[in-house]
């Protein structure tokens, strides 16, 4: 069983260090410079990038459905989900605040589960590697701007706690929300991209591009 | 490096090790789920049923926001306002929290709370801020409902205070209006609540809400009159003005009280109705309910008898003249004026029941035929005005109760103004009866001798006159008389000069003999 690409550093039986990346033979069990633990690939990577973006799945719900903010002042408590707040934006005329929120707190997370989701797919069937790799990229680049509202949210309660005349707390939303952005975080970088050119390798020998 | 394989020497073959097992990686999901499943199970907990409540207006109320408190305490959220299918008003949905469950009884007041200026202050300043929000104050009753017709306006006292609710019937408010105090000797007895007034008998209709300490207080004799603005009353003793709180002075008020010398009556319950009379002497004026109402046929004039004149007997009030105004009555050849007027037959006699008049009859029927009449007097003679006198008569003339009409007609007696009209025919008939005539005559006859003497003495008087003997002696005497005074004159004139004269006489005359006289 031929897994890996003729030219490839595993089919010689060189692995790269996880921590020191010293490339060494896999055989050897541990990298004779750090002592750490060498695998080909990373370790049950396309599972636990799975599970990790199942999980996010599971609690994009909450995060969306449930206030991320209550804002509690003398004139009455007001609870606030992220939707409900790009509604308020967009209705009061703040169109570039009501797309920022819009884009960085449903758009980028639910690109980011899809595109991980479509990683996995591709992990296995080895279609479009090129591209894959690329949404690869994007994906671990962008991962870390979803939190701006859990940003504002945790700057908001931090600042604004004026005693009884204003205050504001963290909603469940925002706990659910900062768990997706921080799982599909996880998920990215647990998914190892090299798994798709392993497929890749294996359904179409002939069309790998060779190594320069 | 010597160590590492070639890819020229023998292609090492890598270890490939399938994990077969499940990761632990899975627990996060698990955990995931678990927390997603929890959080919408804490959610759907936490809400109660959806209830809708009629409004007229949505005047400030916004889906979705606008909260539903009991006491402060939020227990739902406003999710839809739409129009009723006739456009008559809104219909508000809710979501109630799950606590606000037992709190939804079939007499449950919801009202939305707005910034209001009434007669009881302003209200709902905060919402200025907040926003309008919806108030619920729970019920009592058993049965729970989920469909809610609104009010328009908050209840003035909240429901499950301890207190008695009664209602006043009014002829006209007056200043009443919701929240007006009642007061009891200048202490805040408890409030108005609702003002409605009834088209068809012409009523205001008030309700109201006495708090427990003075419930006690009202009684079924219990009267309850306007103390609003001011009350000016001018007597016989002087000129009394009163007025109430500064309070009821502006937004109107109620006071409440026993009559005077009325004793104990039983306790009111919940929802009993009072007469709200329009000031302290109106109680004493009008009559109270389960009066009975009599005929009187008068017989002379009745100017000066009013409506609203009162009813005495022997100076002590028992009812109200009702009505006075003839009509001819075929039944009534005597065009007697009928009166109607009615009696408290409880200020006559204290324990005769109210619930019945026909004890109250019977008693009268006795009264009438041990000689109780009716007549007219003068209440005051300045202004002519008539009172109702009802009184026994010494020997009266046998009389009964009679039905004209259908009213119950009570015997009468002139009197009063009637009595002097009588009084003064009599005396004038006696004048009439008078011999005048002959008077006359022996006063003609009477004359006629005083004439000849007085032309008698005419004669006399014709004596002295120029021409007459009289009158010639008389005028010679005189000149005589004036002679003599002349000599004697010029005599007191010569002795003034010389008096010695009156002993030698007048110079060249010869000297008169010693002791002659001059």
């Amino acid at each position: 069983m031929n897994t890996f690409a003729p030219t490839s550093a595993a089919a010689r039986g060189l692995a790269l260090c996880h921590v020191c990346y010293l490339a060494s033979p896999v055989d050897a069990g541990r990298c004779p410079r750090c002592y750490s633990r060498l695998h080909l690939r990373l370790k049950e990577s396309v599972q636990r990038t799975w599970a990790l973006t199942i999980a996010a799945v599971v609690l994009y719900f909450p995060a969306n459905l449930l206030p991320v903010l209550r804002l509690e002042s003398f004139a009455g408590d007001h609870e606030n989900t992220i939707i409900g707040g790009v509604i308020e934006f967009w209705q009061q005329g703040d169109y570039p605040v009501a797309i920022i929120i819009f884009a960085a707190s449903v758009v980028i997370p639910v690109l980011k589960i899809i595109s991980i989701v479509a990683l996995c797919l591709a992990s296995r069937s080895g279609r479009h590697p090129r591209e894959m790799t690329r949404i690869y990229r994007i994906t671990e680049f962008i991962g870390r701007w979803s939190m701006v509202d859990v940003f504002v949210v945790a700057i908001l309660v931090g600042v604004v706690q004026l005693g009884s005349t204003i205050s504001i707390h963290p909603g469940a939303g925002a706990l659910s929300f900062a768990a997706v952005v921080i799982l599909t975080m996880f998920a990215a970088m647990s998914f190892d991209p090299r798994l798709i050119w392993d497929a890749a390798a294996q359904s179409d020998p002939e069309n790998l591009p060779s190594p320069q | 490096m010597s160590e590492l394989p070639s890819s020229t020497t023998t292609p090492l073959r890598p270890v490939v090790k399938k994990a077969r097992r499940l990761s632990p990686i899975w627990i996060i999901p698990i955990i995931a789920a678990l927390l997603g499943l929890w959080l919408a199970w804490k959610y759907y907990a936490a809400r109660g049923p959806e209830i809708t409540v009629q409004f007229e207006t949505a005047e400030g109320i916004i889906g979705g926001k606008t909260p539903v408190l009991c006491r402060s305490v939020n227990i739902g959220t406003v999710t839809a306002v739409q129009l009723t299918d006739d456009l008559q008003g809104v219909l508000v949905t809710m979501q109630m929290t799950s606590e606000a469950t037992n709190l939804l009884k079939k007499d449950a007041q919801i009202w939305v709370v707005r910034p209001r200026y009434g007669s009881s202050g302003i209200s709902g300043l905060s919402t200025i801020v907040s926003g309008s929000y919806i108030a619920l104050e729970p019920g009592v009753a058993e049965a729970s409902r989920r469909e809610f017709v609104g009010l328009e306006q908050p209840p003035v006292t909240p429901r499950g205070v301890p207190g008695l609710h009664v209602t006043f019937f009014a002829e006209e408010a007056g200043g009443i209006a919701p929240g007006s105090p009642i007061i009891y000797k200048g202490l805040n007895a408890g409030r108005i609540e609702t003002r409605v007034f009834h088209p068809k008998t012409g009523k205001v209709e008030l309700g109201a809400f006495i708090s427990s300490d003075y419930a006690r207080l009202v009684r079924k004799n219990t009267k309850f009159w306007n103390v609003s603005g001011i009350d000016v009353e001018v007597g016989a003793d002087g000129f009394h003005l009163r007025t109430g709180t500064i309070e009821s002075l502006l937004v109107g008020g109620i006071t409440f009280g026993q009559p005077e010398g009325a004793g104990s009556s039983p306790a009111v319950a919940d929802g009993s109705v009072f007469m709200l009379y329009d000031s302290l002497s109106d109680t004493k004026k009008f009559v109270m309910q389960g009066s009975i109402p009599y005929l009187l046929l008068f017989s002379g004039s009745v100017r000066g008898l009013n409506e609203d004149a009162p009813v005495e007997f022997r100076g002590v009030r028992i009812g109200t003249v009702q009505g006075v105004s003839f009509t001819y009555l075929p039944e009534n050849p005597l065009r007697q004026v009928p009166v109607l007027i009615q009696i408290d037959p409880s200020l006559i006699a204290a324990d005769l029941p109210t619930d019945s008049t026909e004890p109250a009859e019977k008693f009268i029927d006795d009264a009438v035929r041990g000689g109780l009449r009716a007549s007219l007097k003068t209440s005051s003679f300045l202004t002519g005005q008539l009172y109702v006198d009802l009184d026994f008569l010494k020997d009266p003339a046998p009389a009964t109760v009679a039905e004209l009409e259908g009213y119950r007609v009570l015997p009468t007696i002139s009197s009063g103004l009637g009595e002097l009209q009588e009084k003064v025919v009599a005396v004038l008939d006696k004048i009439q009866a008078l011999p005048l005539d002959e008077t006359v005559k022996n006063a003609s006859a009477a004359l006629d001798a005083i004439k000849g003497t007085a032309q008698s003495l005419d004669k006399t008087v014709g004596g002295y006159d120029q021409n007459g003997p009289l009158y010639q002696d008389l005028s010679q005497t005189l000149r005589q008389l004036d002679e003599t005074l002349r000599s004697l004159r010029t005599l007191t004139g010569t002795l003034e000069r010389k008096p010695n004269s009156i002993i030698f006489g007048k110079p060249g005359k010869v000297a008169p003999p010693k002791g002659s006289p001059p």
